[in-house]
Parts: structure tokens; sequence; C-alpha cells
């Protein structure tokens, strides 16, 4: 296989893993706890600026080209952990600003406008973000590693595969506890759910946080692989392509998102590179975004579960076995977690 | 929350309302509404379209913030507690119209209420595995006792959206005994409830009543209300107009002009 063709697959690939994570985040929230978050680009939009900003040197060093903060040049994986948890802390904290006093349709078009005002600010704040140009030369976190550049894509799709691995399955650990069953009751009946003692508030802040991190692990991969990072890129209609990818895959499920994000934002963007050309030329670009909008509304009428459905959750008939001598853990005796405190109970 | 239960003298009443008003827009929907319910009884609320015995209740629950009065819960005042923290202290509500979670199972639902689950916590989610399932696990079984118990095990895998209305109730007050109440308030519980399930839920509530459990509900069916209440209030435009036993209160000229004669 030629090397073009090999960059082109390695490129899709970790596409793919892109957005699987981010669909996973948003799965969280959107298919497992009911909150529409619009805004959900941004938070994949500060991981990857968080990358970016950590991930290069002075700003001075490039004789000043482009315009930045911090600059610190730290090594793989810092900036990839520091953008989690950046953009988780951006999801808690705009996640307080809102889902306390707003009901969920209102939660939505909030979390829009914010999503706009957010686009307009970075593009038109020269001085942090370098405005509409955005950001580029981010250095590529594994260079050193290898100078092939055949090498050095496959060894990110090989570091990528395992990030997104290990995303999936603590979003699939959370989502079959006792956790993601109240975050479930949450998204069916928040009234309900508080009148048996689950804390809506602070359920809904735990996934705003936790999908947020998410979205800034996806969003900090992206920003290293293709080394460039820019406002336009991260559009409001970003966020509707995922939530297709989600009700397409099937929200609320595990393997929901991995399908969705396979099939939507790769399989068909993608497959629009490939149709002849015709009409005017802005033709065909348009059309891909009237086939995600028709396939969103088929599938919403048609087939709302989604290709994977969320499974019904059985427990199998067995006995009981010998309750566990209350054990040590991280220093905290079990029987101490018990209480009124958590987001649960 | 055991220990945080607050524990009870033992003649005072679990729980007591004094005096609470409530107002929407121009509309005094509750006016010093005042009334006591002792454990082991259970009181009932009932009046007119209109009376005020819905917000009363959702006053009761955190749901309506009152305009005044006070709501004392086991000798502590919890009338500015949110929903979720009064019911962390035993004060389980159920709901006139949709009260499931209509995509869980019925298990689910109930397991939804268990109180102190070690694995809600996301820290245990990925730290203490064993130790919640096997907690998950005891659990499941009260469940399926509770679904026994009710008559309706065989639908323990069935979506809540799929039960009839009758089945619902049982569901709920099952989930609601889950949670393990010291104070059950419960919205119309016979709403949609058919004739052969009626009286089947109405002993179900004396049984709950005779364990301890103090139950507040309001109701339409006065039937229903005299056979189970050992108090009731009238309530009419917000206030209230008499309480004693149903009986007694038939004989009432205000009670009757304000409601039983419509």
């Amino acid at each position: 296989m030629s090397a073009a063709w090999q960059f082109y697959i390695a490129t899709l690939i970790v596409f793919g893993f892109v957005y699987i994570i981010a669909a996973a985040g948003l799965n969280l929230q959107f298919g497992l706890t009911g909150v529409y978050n619009f805004a959900f680009i941004i938070f994949e939009a500060a991981g990857a600026y968080c990358t970016a900003v950590l991930s290069l040197g002075s700003p001075r060093a490039f004789g000043g080209f482009q315009s930045y903060i911090l600059g610190l040049h730290l090594p793989f994986p810092l900036p990839l952990l520091a953008s989690a948890m950046v953009a988780g802390a951006l999801g808690v904290g705009l996640g307080a600003l809102t889902v306390r006093r707003l009901r969920a349709d209102y939660l939505a078009i909030v979390m829009l406008v914010i999503s706009l005002i957010a686009t307009g600010l970075v593009t038109d704040y020269q001085g942090v973000f370098n405005g509409a140009a955005g950001l580029s030369l981010i250095p590529q976190p594994f260079a050193s590693l290898t100078s092939s550049s055949i090498v050095y894509d496959w060894l990110f799709v090989l570091v990528a595969g395992v990030i997104c691995a290990l995303v999936l399955l603590a979003a699939r650990l959370m989502i079959e506890s006792p956790l993601g069953r109240s975050l479930r009751a949450v998204r069916e009946n928040e009234n309900a759910a508080a009148a048996l003692g689950k804390n809506v508030t602070a359920l809904r802040l735990l996934v705003f946080g936790v999908g947020g991190a998410m979205a800034g692990i996806s969003g900090s991969l992206l920003a290293s692989f293709t080394q460039a990072w820019s406002p336009s890129s991260w559009f409001y209609t970003e966020t509707f392509v995922l939530f297709t990818a989600l009700i397409v895959g099937g929200a609320g499920s595990n393997l929901g998102p991995v399908v969705g994000a396979v099939l939507v934002p790769v399989v068909l963007a993608e497959g629009s590179r490939y149709l002849p050309q015709f009409g005017p030329p802005t033709l065909v670009p348009s059309l891909e975004w009237i086939a995600i909008g028709v396939i969103l509304l088929a599938f919403l009428w048609f087939w709302p579960r989604g290709i994977v459905p969320e499974p019904k959750r059985t427990f199998p008939a067995e006995p009981v076995p010998r309750p566990l001598v209350p054990q040590r853990t991280r220093g905290v005796l079990v029987r101490d977690l018990e209480g009124e405190r958590g987001p649960g109970r | 929350m055991s220990a945080s239960r607050f524990p009870t003298a033992p003649d005072a009443p679990l729980l007591s309302v004094n005096g609470i008003s409530c107002s929407f827009g121009g509309v005094r929907a509750v006016v010093d509404v005042s009334f006591s319910a002792p454990a082991g009884q259970i009181t009932g609320l009932i009046g007119p379209n209109g009376a005020g015995k819905s917000t009363t209740l959702g006053i009761v629950t955190g749901a309506i913030r009152p305009a005044t009065g006070t709501i004392h819960f086991a000798g502590r005042d919890v009338t500015k507690l949110p929903s979720y923290r009064r019911a962390r202290v035993g004060m389980i509500r159920t709901f006139q119209m949709r009260g499931e979670f209509d995509r869980l199972t019925v298990l689910e639902n109930l397991l939804v209420a268990a109180p102190e689950q070690l694995g809600e916590r996301i820290r245990n989610v990925y730290s203490i595995r064993r130790t919640w399932r096997h907690q998950q696990r005891e659990l499941v079984e009260q469940a399926r006792e509770l679904l026994g118990r009710f008559g309706i095990a065989s639908h323990e895998n069935v979506y809540a959206a799929e039960l009839s209305g009758g089945q619902r109730r049982l569901m709920e007050l099952a989930r609601a005994l889950m949670a393990k109440p010291r104070l059950l308030l419960l919205d119309e519980p016979m709403a949609g409830v058919s004739p052969a399930i009626r009286g089947e839920l109405a002993e179900h509530l004396l049984e709950v009543a005779n364990s301890g459990i103090a139950i507040v509900l309001v109701e339409h069916e006065l039937q229903f209300v005299e056979n189970v209440c050992g108090h009731v209030l009238v309530l009419a435009q917000g206030r209230v107009i008499g309480e004693g036993k149903m009986s007694a209160l038939r004989e009432q000229a205000a009670v009757l002009d304000a409601y039983l004669t419509g």
C-alpha cells in the first residue's frame, strides 16, 4: 500500500477514534441522563486548545506569528490529561450556571446560544486564541520516537485506539452501575428521581463534568494529530453531527456511540468525497449536510432507538453469597461510605 | 442514612405541618393549613377539585416552597430542605400522574429507590466494584420480595411504561417501600385503578401503616378514605374546613356544603 493510502487510512481511523470518544461523552449526557447539551463541541474545542497551548513552546519562538497564552511545551501525556481536566471543569462550570435553573428544553436553547457566543468570542479574541486563523505547528507528541512519518501515523493510531478503549471502558462501567441507573432515572422522570432522594442537579453536573472531560480528550487527540486548532472547526453544527451519530447508533447503549460515530461522521461524511462533481461547486458539500439532516429525521421518525438500542437490563436469579467482611478500600472503611453524601444517595 | 434519620419522641407526631400558605399569582392555593400525622396511622386529605390538596402535598414533599408556615419531620424543621433531602430522611411520595421511570424495568424502578447504594458514587463505580455488586444482589432480592408481596413479581422485567394503571400504582407503592420510608405521601393512589385492585391496594396500605409507617394520602374516593383513614382533613379553597373521622365529617354542614353535596 502506498504511503499516501496509509496516511489516508490512518487519518480516517484516528478521526474515527476521536468521534467515538466524543460520542461516548455525549452519550453519558444525552443518551443516559437526557441532558441536551447543544454546546458539546465547545468542550472538545477547549480540550484541543488546551493541548495546543500546553504543547507549543513560547509564542516568541516562532517569531510571534501567532498569539496564545502559556506555551509551556509540555510532553505527552500531560497536555492530554490537562485537556480532560480543563474541559471537565468547564463542563461543571457551565453546568452549574444552567442546570440548576433550567428545564431540559430551555437548557438546550441556552447551551446552543453559549456555543454561538463562544465561537464568536474566540474568533474575535486575537490575543489569546489568535482569532479566526487559530493555532498551527502544534508539536507531534511522539515525534521523537520515530523519524518515519508512516510509522508515526500508525503509532498515533495505536495510542488513540488505547485511549479510546479506556474511555469506552470507563463509560461502560458507569452506564452499568447503580450510578448509571440513577442517571437513567433522572432522564426518565426528574421529579420522581428527586422524590426518591436523587440529587438531580448534582447528577447532571457530574455528567457535564465527565462528558466534558471525554470531549476534552477527543479534542486533544485531534489537535495533536492534525497539529492545528481553528475556531471554524468547532462550529455548533459539529454538535449536531455528534447528536446524529448518537441517535443513529443508539443513545444510551454502550455500542451505540461507536456504531454512530463510525457511520455518520466517518463513513457518511467521507463517503461524500467520492460523489461525482455535479451542479454548482458547493452542491456536493451541501449534500453532506442535507444527508445528515435527512438521516437524523428518518431515524427519529422510524427508528428512534437507533441501530443498537439501549438494552433492557435484567438480573439473573441467583442466591445471595455470604456477606463480605467490611474491608479497607484506599484507607476508607466501606461502611464509612454510607450516608447522605454523594450525588446519588 | 439510618444514622441521619431523626429520632422521634414517643408521643410526638412524625409529621407536623404548621400554618403553611402558598399563592400562585393572585390565587391563594393554600391558606394557613396545619395538621399532623402520627406514625402507624393513615391521614386523609380530601376536598373538591382546586381545594389545595395536591399543593399541600407538594409543599410537604418540598416540590413547592410555602410563603409562610413550617414543616417538622421527626422533630426537625425540614421547611427549607429540597425534595431529595426530605426523601433521604424518610419522606417518600408517590405521584398522581406519571411517577414511573418508563424505560426502566419494574425491578429497576425499585432498585433506583433503594437508599445508601455504594455504586451510586462515581469513585466507588471504579474502585469497590465487588462490594457494590454484592450490595446490589441483596437489593435485587429485597426488590423481588416486595414485588412478590404486591403480586407483580412476574412483571419484574417489563418496562414500567407497559404496565396497566393498577399495576403502576402497585409498583409505585412497592418502590416507595423500597426507599425505606418513615412517612408515605400518596397523591390519589386510587386514580386509574380498577375496582378489582382497589381492595388489594387498601389492604396493602393498612398493612404498611400497621408496620409503623405514617401515611398521608390525597384521595377523591370517599369510601376508600373512610375505610383506611383514621383521621381526615377536609380542604376547600385552600383552607381546612373540617377534620376528624370520616363518619363524623359526613354530618358537618360546612363540609357537606363545600364538598359532599358538590
